[in-house]
């Protein structure tokens, strides 16, 4: 088989995956889209140095989350987003008010809104730990290879990252 | 960090428990609390359906072309690059040996003070010590020690003229 063909069954192989934490990532298709394509193209490129029996698709996210944090960093420096309001020590921020049903508030698993939309509230490096621990499974120490930083890091922004979807998921006191 | 409506302090060990990093005695600790605290019970539940929330949302399904569009950006743009164990090693030996003789050469034909050298133009003096006759026809390699020589004699002439 060809080095291609090679290429090509592992991305087969992780296709939906791959694809799920691109979307988790920037919220929308087309976003998605040309994430995993400059992702598949860098991964190609580097494809000799992957190490066969390894988890080809973790060796991809941590591909996607360094291009996916490098554009969202490059972006930012030419458009003025809301998402600069937010901070990476968690403080709390102004959720937009939802039409929530406020019979609806304290029912587990009944958010004011769609845990994505808070999702892409977070910076990117919260996005990125949170997607690959609670979206794709992966271990703290499995994530800390593909965000390329401590163990430690990981559990901390995974821990205030969850914290913020909280304090945005959950109806403003008033409501209930 | 405060987390409104979690006991102050007991965040970080939730999410622990939740992730199923809890073990033995500090395992033990984490449940006897929730056995006590109704607030810190539904910030677990909280935790449990974020997560669940963010695995069973639906993903808007990609274009059909998406993987072949892919490939077929690869096939434009993506050749892996490869360093053969060859060119890691013999590139730079090679380079090395290349300007050993260069500048070898360049010693060897540098002005000595000898009248009868300085009067012999150093190509010459190359193509006798590289061992050709005037007619052989000259390889690159030898044509690039011949082109240097022909630079460095006109820098000796260039220098003679100006002192």
């Amino acid at each position: 088989m060809t080095e291609l063909g090679d290429f090509r069954a592992l991305v087969d192989a992780y296709q939906s995956a791959i694809y799920r934490v691109a979307y988790r990532l920037t919220g929308g298709r087309e976003d998605a889209e040309d994430l995993v394509q400059e992702t598949l193209v860098e991964a190609y490129m580097a494809f000799p140095r992957f190490k066969p029996g390894t988890r080809f698709d973790q060796w991809v996210y941590r591909i996607m989350t360094r291009n996916y944090i490098d554009l969202y960093r490059r972006r930012r420096k030419t458009e003025t987003v809301s998402l600069e309001e937010m901070t990476e020590i968690g403080e709390p921020f102004e959720v937009p008010d939802s039409a929530s049903d406020p019979q609806q508030v304290l029912d587990r698993g009944t958010w004011s809104e769609p845990v994505q939309v808070a999702l892409i509230r977070l910076t990117p490096e919260y996005r990125a730990t949170v997607v690959l621990c609670d979206v794709q499974g992966l271990s703290y120490e499995e994530a800390s290879v593909a965000l390329r930083c401590p163990v430690g890091t990981v559990r901390s922004r995974l821990h205030r990252a969850r914290a913020q979807l909280r304090e945005s998921l959950r109806p403003k006191e008033g409501q209930s | 960090m405060k987390n409104r409506g979690n006991c102050d302090g007991y965040w970080e060990m939730l999410n622990d428990y939740a992730d199923g990093r809890l073990h033995g005695h500090a395992s033990e600790k984490a449940e006897s609390h929730l056995a006590e605290c109704k607030q810190c019970r539904e910030a677990l539940a909280d935790i449990r359906s974020i997560r669940q929330g963010l695995v069973c949302e639906p993903v808007e399904k990609p274009s059909l072309d998406l993987w072949e569009e892919c490939y077929q950006r690869i096939g434009e743009d993506g050749t892996p690059r490869r360093v053969s164990k060859v060119a890691q090693v013999w590139k730079p030996a090679f380079g090395v040996a290349v300007a050993s003789i260069v500048a070898g050469l360049a010693l060897l034909l540098a002005p000595c003070g000898h009248p009868q050298a300085t009067e012999i133009p150093m190509c010459d003096l190359v193509m006798q010590h590289a061992g050709f006759a005037a007619s052989q026809p000259l390889s690159i390699s030898s044509h690039h020690v011949l082109l240097t020589a022909r630079c460095m004699e006109e820098k000796v002439r260039t220098d003679d003229d100006s002192e």
